[in-house]
């Protein structure tokens, strides 16, 4: 892995490797952008966001495709359009199809490393290749390959000269279920390794899996950032929403009402009950002694709200799939 | 099931437009599902003619698609017009010469006139040297605007997705486009036909008259499915409609400019000019009115074909072009 | 067939019928070449009512099987019904009743959508004037409003699923095969694409054929699922069936876990720590105790301890548990 030597601020203190400050930009009068700031380190780091939110804009101004119009952007310290040499540490995995030509995989890949200047680029050809679990010595050109193969070729060719930072929109487009948890393997591992990977997703449930840091960008402004549960613990104007099935399920609920520990409840079917509560620590303490005391069987506990999916929604303000909002 | 449920202020449920008292109804409207008849395959291309047409003439599109083909199908009745008129002007001169007692001091008056006009205006199989290349144009936009499109966009698949399978598909395209080309391969030797019946230029008796008439329909008809299967060759070789209209108009001034050179040249015989896809309507024109090309008429000047090798070469590029279609359609993928 | 996982047993096709009346679709051994390339090698299926998600590895045969089910390709042994017809031999009457949204977002760019749903419903046999209608509501019933008039060209990702969608219900037909049809869409504009996928089926009787590269997306919204793998299918039935019962709980709580595990493992349950989550069941000593008396066991020394208990579920195998499993 290679990475500039970062410039020392100010304060002597290392640069992270993506600074955004108070960025905003605009297209003939629409705000794409609006005063976004955030930092992200090494690791995974998802971005989220509704279409049009303003992410792929985002994303193009972290590879130096695009200027700012206020605020800065920084890789490593440096503003990646003044001094482009920043972007031989970046690699984009962008989300168009681009044109194949017809050239063999592992010639195509090298011809990126030539173009960054690897030392020397059959090598890493070959290694970026076995990195996304492709064929080097395959003959066929890479017009002819598939979808899912087309996906892991441009990833090699962002991988191929080693960047600390790789930026991906939509990598898992495509590909196969089996191809879609490799793939995040190799992001994790990449991750591991220390690089500074931001993936750009809509695919929510696999985000969870790449890691818990995520961005949420929502009409043009950063709505969230962080570790997920920890967004969702901060969220405490929203009442959590938590299903809960017994076989003495009306008892329980109103018992738990009664004593204060939930706010609302709603019943779903004979044995659930799905409860809308404000003061969540409260309502963890008293479920089970409550059952104990109710001679109520304890068959299921569990929060409707805390995985991603529901955090973004919340995040940018969409309605729920029904009943307790 | 064709009611559609509704609820009036009583609860009572009932049929749309039987209020059952209470003077409130909530109807239910929206998305449902259809249980009237349904068309079948020859609707569906009915369908698609209708919209083929529709595309290639730029109804329902910006001004700048109707452009081109409303300016080529005058082009190609101007002639038509023209001589009509210059009989219709003889015959008032005629006639005014006529009833003034004139005789132009060439003692023959009305004859002279109609003799001049008849060294002016053109049978039908001469029409077509006028308009051969105004028609190839026409042609040159037509196939590619509706059949590279389709491929292009996706459509195609969709097509394949209903009733229509590729053989329909292709009937109806070439249907479409056919009538398109018969506008101006049929029309204006009609027009012609029955400006001249009216002006006394025209057939005389049942036999000439069902002559002429079945050989116009025959050259015209011709002509059409000529073009037609052609340029629906070329447009399944690429999707790219201007790399098709290009490739078309090539082929024709290509051919016509070689073969003619070649064969004037003697480095050909005569019987080659049926390569020659510029002439060759023209010639099989001659053919099937029972006459051959004057050859101070020509262009050019070329040697005379044989009146077999004119049909069976017509006959050969039509052949050729449908194979072209069937193999190119035949590979076309369609589930990506 | 590996594993012993359920597997939907074909009907006898002898002639092509189905035996089975509610089943849309009945494939037997159906086998595809392309050159020496075997892609469908023996596929046996049957598609019912309802929305049945079809899964498999790209290269598997999925794609190709939508041209047979299509009758764009002759298969080339096997016998096949779609419909209660052989999509082949009776394509045009099938094809009327099928609606198809393709995987690409290929569309005609200057053409209006509103026109463009109208044209297709005609070609699939409406009559012109309930084309118009039928164009109009299909339209609104997956919400596009105004942008309806809009050429195809200028509309974004989500709104051109969404006319994918309406041009292949339009014509009201009995199967609707969609590939991909969340592709490009944000997991808001998903979720609500799937609400309309489950209201074809719940509220309008249509068979609904999803394939789909994302297992959430199938457990969210198909009761029945496919999976496809090497031409031939691996997997087949009911969500619930393929999945099977998972052993035991999971259980997190906030507090001292150590103490909850010591307690626990006491009285004969055997637990595993897993991260944030403790996944408790009955030990050997416990065989006798049912379900529900282990169910109170683990609540009891919750409250005892006083911890906070966060979460309490039974174990399922995921849908990706069986894909993996099942998809060598």
């Amino acid at each position: 892995m290679s990475g500039p030597a970062p410039v020392a601020a100010a304060t002597g203190a290392t640069p992270p490797p993506v600074l955004v400050h108070e960025v905003s930009k605009w297209f003939k009068g629409v705000v794409a952008v609006s005063d976004v700031s955030f930092r992200i380190e090494a690791g995974v780091t998802a971005l989220l966001g509704p279409n049009g939110a303003g992410k792929s804009t985002l994303l193009r101004m972290l590879c130096g495709l695009a200027a700012p119009d206020l605020g800065a952007v920084r890789l490593f310290g440096i503003d990646p359009r003044q001094d482009t040499s920043v972007l031989r540490y970046v690699g984009l995995v962008p989300q168009q199809e681009a044109t194949f030509p017809r050239m063999r995989a592992q010639e195509f890949v090298r011809l990126a490393a030539v173009l960054h200047r690897v030392e020397s680029p059959d090598d890493a050809a070959r290694a970026a290749l076995a990195a996304v679990e492709l064929d080097p010595d395959d003959r066929r050109p890479v017009d002819t390959y598939s979808k899912g193969m087309r996906q892991r070729v441009k990833l090699a060719q962002a991988l191929v000269h080693g960047p600390s930072i790789i930026v991906a929109d939509e990598p898992l487009n495509g590909l196969d279920p089996r191809q879609r948890v490799r793939l995040i393997e190799i992001f994790q591992q990449l991750g591991a390794e220390g690089r500074c990977v931001v993936v750009s997703s809509h695919v929510l449930d696999e985000v969870e899996r790449f890691g818990s840091r995520v961005l949420v960008v929502a009409q043009g402004r950063l709505a969230a950032e962080g570790d997920f549960r920890a967004i969702r613990e901060l969220m405490d104007d929203r009442p959590h929403v938590i299903r809960l099935r017994s076989d003495a399920v009306r008892a329980l609920a109103a018992a738990l009402l009664a004593n204060g520990a939930v706010s609302g409840a709603r019943l779903v079917g004979d044995d659930a009950v799905e409860l809308q509560i404000h003061d969540v620590a409260r309502f963890r303490a008293w479920v089970a002694p409550t059952a104990r005391e109710l001679g109520a069987g304890l068959h299921e506990v569990l929060p409707l709200d805390d995985d991603l999916e529901s955090v973004f929604r919340y995040l940018v303000g969409a309605p729920g799939p029904g009943g307790v909002s | 099931m064709s009611a559609v449920p509704s609820t009036d202020a009583t609860g009572a449920t009932g049929a749309t437009g039987v209020a059952a008292g209470g003077g409130a109804r909530i109807a239910d409207r929206g998305y449902r599902r259809y249980t009237g008849a349904r068309t079948g395959v020859w609707g569906a291309m009915r369908s698609v003619i209708r919209s083929t047409a529709q595309r290639a003439l730029g109804i329902h599109r910006k001004f700048r698609f109707k452009v081109l083909p409303v300016l080529v199908i005058v082009m190609t009745y101007i002639p038509a017009l023209v001589f009509v008129g210059i009989t219709v002007l003889t015959n008032r001169f005629e006639q005014q010469v006529g009833s003034s007692g004139l005789d132009g001091g060439f003692g023959d008056g009305p004859g002279m006139a109609r003799q001049f006009a008849n060294q002016l205006i053109s049978d039908f199989p001469d029409y077509y040297g006028f308009v051969v290349a105004a028609i190839a144009l026409f042609a040159a936009f037509v196939a590619p605007e509706v059949l590279c499109t389709d491929r292009r966009t996706g459509m195609l698949g969709l097509y394949l997705a209903s009733p229509l399978n590729r053989a329909t598909y292709l009937v109806a395209k070439a249907m479409a486009v056919g009538m398109l080309l018969l506008t101006v391969t049929l029309g204006p030797p009609v027009l012609m036909l029955i400006g001249y019946a009216t002006q006394g230029y025209g057939p005389s008796g049942l036999a000439d008259w069902s002559s002429t008439v079945l050989r116009i329909v025959v050259t015209g008809v011709g002509i059409a499915a000529f073009h037609t299967t052609i340029s629906m060759a070329i447009s399944s070789i690429t999707t790219r409609r201007a790399a098709a209209s290009a490739t078309f108009t090539l082929l024709v001034v290509g051919t016509g400019s070689v073969l003619q050179f070649l064969v004037r040249n003697d480095a050909l015989g005569a019987d080659w000019g049926v390569l020659n896809l510029l002439t060759l309507p023209r010639d099989f024109a001659y053919r099937v009115f029972g006459q051959e090309p004057d050859p101070f008429e020509m262009l050019g000047g070329d040697a005379l074909m044989s009146t077999p090798a004119v049909y069976a070469g017509f006959a050969g590029w039509m052949v050729l072009g449908l194979l072209v279609i069937v193999d190119r359609y035949r590979r076309a993928e369609v589930t990506k | 067939m590996p594993g012993d996982l359920p597997h939907a047993a074909p009907s006898a096709l002898a002639d092509g019928a189905p035996a089975d009346p509610s089943a849309v679709v009945v494939a037997a051994g159906v086998i595809k070449r392309y050159g020496t390339n075997v892609v469908l090698d023996g596929t046996d299926l049957v598609v019912r009512r309802g929305v049945t998600g079809l899964l498999g590895a790209n290269g598997a045969g999925k794609t190709t099987l939508l041209g047979l089910l299509l009758g764009l390709h002759r298969r080339d042994g096997g016998a096949l019904s779609v419909l209660g017809a052989d999509p082949v031999a009776a394509g045009p009457e099938v094809r009327a009743r099928i609606g198809y949204s393709p995987e690409h977002h290929n569309l005609p760019p200057d053409l209006p959508a509103n026109d463009f749903v109208q044209h297709v419903a005609e070609v699939h046999g409406l009559p012109r004037a309930e084309a118009v209608g039928r164009a109009s509501d299909a339209l609104w019933f997956v919400g596009m409003g105004e942008e309806r008039m809009r050429p195809l060209g200028t509309l974004s990702t989500g709104q051109r699923q969404r006319v994918k969608l309406a041009q292949a219900i339009a014509h009201d037909p009995e199967l609707v095969i969609l590939d991909e049809p969340t592709d490009g869409l944000d997991p808001t504009q998903r979720e609500t694409m799937l609400a309309l996928i489950r209201r074809l089926a719940s509220d309008f009787g249509m068979s609904v054929l999803l394939s789909s590269h994302l297992l959430d997306e199938v457990e969210r919204t198909c009761s029945e699922v496919v999976i496809l793998n090497g031409g031939r299918v691996t997997a087949a039935g009911g969500l619930d069936e393929l999945r099977g019962e998972g052993r035991g709980v999971t259980v997190e709580v906030d507090g001292d876990r150590d103490a909850l595990v010591a307690a626990w493992r006491e009285v004969g349950l055997d637990v595993v720590v897993d991260g944030p989550r403790l996944v408790v069941t009955r030990g050997p000593a416990l065989a006798h105790l049912d379900q529900a008396e282990v169910l109170r066991l683990v609540r009891d020394h919750v409250a005892h301890l006083g911890l906070g208990l966060r979460r309490l579920e039974h174990r399922t195998v995921s849908l990706e548990d069986v894909y993996l499993r099942v998809g060598t």
